[in-house]
């Protein structure tokens, strides 16, 4: 388990990170989203124990970062935002030398290595060279070098920032199934549509302050307290419009076309219940009603609208 | 806690990943080949030419021949040398600035190892490339050794003398290489401070070898251990001896000693200054650091005190070596140290800010607030050893032994006064400080130095020397303020120095925030 408590940074007379906090359980994929300069970077340079706090901590495992450093280290993977890769080994080389590194015992090195290049598929780029590899495979090879020693927690930065569709498609598919595996995934962007389809909770960072953490759905209720409700029908979709107009919790309606209504509702699940009750009752041919998806994009704008302001 | 320590030791030491990593790309391809290949090529246009010359001559006496290979041995092993210094260095620098450059510095930092592991695999590459260059020029010097003008004890001492210069400079190229972000600017500097250590032993083995031909010493010159470290005289001073206090120590025991604590205290520097965080690696490197000057000022005290008679005449008094002995171990020995601590860049790097004068709780943390109590701190156990190293070889510690202290600390004060003022003015990065830092102090210098010329001039050589604020402790004392005299101004130049910078740099701290 990662627990972020009250983590600060300050250079100087600037604050790059002002007492964050939230908590992660195994499993969790973490969505750190800000725009540039919002403290991403600083925050995961604290977790992964290349920058001091200023005050505050974060225990992994209970381990605190900046007691235990060493111990700390031993449990993380910390991808940047750059490669940082040696161009003169191969891939195995590059492997086995982070291997060494983080104490992986000689004898199960062989073994931990074609695991991790399995797992990120790059099993036939074995004995090349680190400098032949293309972006997206360089990209991959990071992410086998954080896996060498089964960490407990990944912080990604930025990691799939120059990919092309393939090869981000190809990593996100890569950190859901490692989130799956039961590792915590931090994975910091500011391209909020990459994260949306894996990350289970996300944090809004502006400025150095966290100013939303949760679920994407629970951070967009706490948001707004008006749901996009959609009703498809098999016909009187104009005369079903009329009929919504002024019940209870209805802000608007709207016709979509000849079988689909939209409302912007302000009610309670219980409200929604009596609503869709009411709809069937009246003798409206009802197929479907569903409730529109909330847009991560929608959500980061929106809070960081207010911090801004 | 012991265990955990020697767990980390061995895992420094023994199979460091960096160490295998470097073998692997150090061998790869054809560079390494080529580069042997032009190394052995050298050696035999050198070894061919001597061995050829004497061929060609015919008949020649064996006493003649066995002093032409003596000449070869002492020529061959220079070269060796020169070769060494120039290469280790260089790959030492090379292979940090390279860690930085690619960026991989985060990675190997976020692994669970010590900047001590990173420093230390570098370190021992380097080494094991000086083996390699040296075991490569093995069989065309044992030529030498089958025609009867040189032994293997004589060739292999020399040849293990030459590596610890090796070992020695690659460990300047570690200090050098965190310096700077750039591979030639570090290689320049590392050759640079090859050039001072140079000239400093240098200076010490003819020190050692006029006081060993003062008192009437004959046979080969007694360069004592320092020889063993100067290019040129490695392969007269490693089988000789120092006398150490009622022992006469083998020179090359000695030099590895010496070169051990010396690559480990720039190792130290080195590993401070990239520590990623300030807590723990910092901490046990400025503890480390602490130990190391502590037996640093006993070694220099027991070595002086065994200086022979000879250096004792002449009206300067054995206080007056070993006080000037001790400003120049705590002294001068400082600038580097000084310029690693105090500079910051004030803007560049924001995490090099200031964060205050003086903090005695930040002394095991690499803060500004820092440097001033572990500087002190520093000193205080060089101070303790040496003093306590005069005391227990000579029973007792001359009251004008004293009065050299105050200089030998007041120039590390000064020093820190002029690295506050090149952070301040310094709007680049950390290395880009410390070059000005070291700007600031070789401007001083030549200022200290007219300013004394103009003053003094008509009254002679001496006057001027003894009157210069920085060096005027090693001139004749009755013409200058005398050595306490010096050690107070440089004290009032420091505090002017540190208390305008600070003001200064309070002032910047308002004005941003207004």
């Amino acid at each position: 388990m990662l627990e972020v408590l009250n983590l600060h940074k300050n250079y100087g007379s600037f604050t790059a990170v002002t007492d964050v906090s939230f908590t992660l359980e195994p499993g969790d994929v973490f969505g750190f989203i800000g725009s540039n300069g919002a403290g991403k970077t600083t925050t995961i340079k604290m977790l992964a124990t290349l920058l001091e706090p200023t005050h505050g901590t974060a225990r992994l495992d209970g381990f605190d970062i900046t007691e235990h450093p060493l111990e700390v280290r031993k449990r993380i993977g910390y991808m940047p935002d750059f490669f940082g890769l040696y161009d003169d080994v191969k891939v195995w080389e590059y492997l086995d030398y982070f291997s060494a590194l983080y104490s992986v015992p000689v004898k199960d090195r062989p073994g931990v290595i074609d695991n991790v290049l399995e797992l990120t598929d790059l099993t036939f780029k074995r004995d090349a060279m680190v400098a032949s590899l293309s972006r997206g495979m360089q990209q991959r090879l990071c992410l086998a070098r954080c896996l060498v020693h089964d960490p407990t927690l990944l912080l990604l930065d930025e990691p799939a920032s120059g990919l092309d569709p393939r090869a981000r498609a190809e990593l996100k598919e890569l950190l859901a199934e490692l989130g799956r595996m039961g590792k915590i995934i931090l994975v910091s962007s500011h391209i909020l549509p990459e994260l949306a389809d894996f990350c289970n909770k996300v944090g809004i960072i502006e400025r150095g302050n966290m100013l939303a953490f949760g679920g994407v759905d629970e951070i967009a209720r706490g948001l707004k307290s008006i749901k996009v409700l959609e009703f498809r029908v098999m016909d009187r979709a104009s005369e079903l419009s009329m009929w919504l107009h002024g019940k209870p919790n209805i802000q608007n309606t709207y016709l979509m076309g000849a079988t689909t209504v939209k409302v912007d509702f302000d009610g309670s699940h219980e409200n929604q219940v009596e609503l869709v009750r009411a709809i069937v009752n009246a003798g409206y041919p009802v197929m479907e009603v569903r409730e529109e998806g909330v847009d991560l994009e929608d959500v980061f704008l929106n809070v960081t609208q207010g911090a801004l302001n | 806690m012991l265990g955990a320590w020697w767990q980390d030791t061995v895992k420094t030491y023994r199979g460091n990943a960096i160490f295998v990593r470097d073998f692997r790309s150090q061998m790869r391809g054809w560079k390494p080949m080529w580069f042997w290949l032009g190394y052995l090529g050298l050696i035999l246009l050198v070894v061919g030419s001597f061995y050829g010359g004497i061929m060609r001559r015919g008949t020649i006496d064996i006493a003649e021949l066995q002093s032409i290979l003596v000449g070869l041995f002492v020529g061959f092993s220079t070269l060796l040398s020169y070769l060494v210094l120039l290469v280790a260095p260089a790959l030492t620098a090379i292979s940090i600035v390279q860690e930085f450059d690619r960026k991989s510095i985060d990675l190997v930092q976020s692994a669970p190892v010590s900047a001590r592991y990173l420093l230390v695999g570098r370190l021992l590459s380097a080494y094991r490339y000086v083996w390699i260059l040296l075991m490569l020029a093995l069989p065309f010097a044992a030529v030498g050794i089958l025609m009867g003008g040189f032994t293997w004890p004589q060739l292999l001492a020399t040849f293990f003398g030459i590596s610890l210069q090796g070992l020695l400079v690659a460990s300047l190229g570690l200090v050098t290489g965190v310096m700077t972000r750039k591979i030639v600017p570090a290689v320049i500097q590392a050759y640079a401070a090859f050039v001072v250590v140079g000239i400093f032993t240098g200076i010490l083995s003819a020190m050692a070898a006029a006081m060993a031909f003062g008192r009437g010493g004959g046979g080969a010159p007694g360069f004592g251990f320092w020889g063993v470290l100067t290019p040129g005289v490695t392969q007269w001073a490693v089988l000789g001896t120092t006398p150490l206090g009622n022992w006469q120590a083998p020179n090359l025991l000695l030099a590895t000693v010496t070169t051990l604590f010396a690559s480990r205290l720039m190792m130290l520097g080195a590993a401070s200054a990239i520590a990623p965080t300030l807590t723990p690696d910092i901490g046990r490197l400025r503890a480390n650091s602490l130990v190391a000057a502590l037996l640093f000022g006993l070694m220099g005290a027991f070595l002086v005190a065994s200086l022979p008679g000879g250096m004792r005449g002449g009206g300067i008094s054995p206080a007056m070596i070993m006080g000037n002995t001790f400003n120049t171990l705590i002294g001068f020995g400082a600038i580097t140290v000084v310029n690693y601590l105090a500079c910051w860049s004030f803007i560049g790097e924001r995490k090099y800010q200031t964060n205050g004068l003086w903090n005695i709780k930040m002394l095991f943390k690499g803060t500004p607030a820092s440097v001033l109590p572990f500087l002190t701190a520093l000193m205080l156990v060089a101070t303790l050893g040496f003093v306590g190293g005069v005391f227990l070889s000579s029973g007792r510690v001359s009251p004008e032994l004293l009065l050299y202290i105050p200089w030998g600390w007041g120039i590390n004060f000064f020093l820190v006064g002029l690295c506050w003022w090149a952070s301040l003015l310094s709007t680049g990065n950390l290395p880009g400080a410390r070059r000005l830092g070291g700007l600031f102090f070789i401007l001083v210098m030549i200022i200290f130095s007219a300013v004394i010329g103009i003053i003094t001039r008509g009254e002679g050589n001496a006057a001027a020397w003894a009157w210069h604020p920085v060096l005027g402790a090693y001139g004749e004392q009755q013409y200058g303020p005398g050595v306490l005299g010096h050690g107070l101004i440089l004290w009032a130049l420091g505090g002017i120095l540190l208390f305008t910078a600070e003001r200064k740099r309070r002032k910047i701290i308002r004005a941003s925030y207004e």
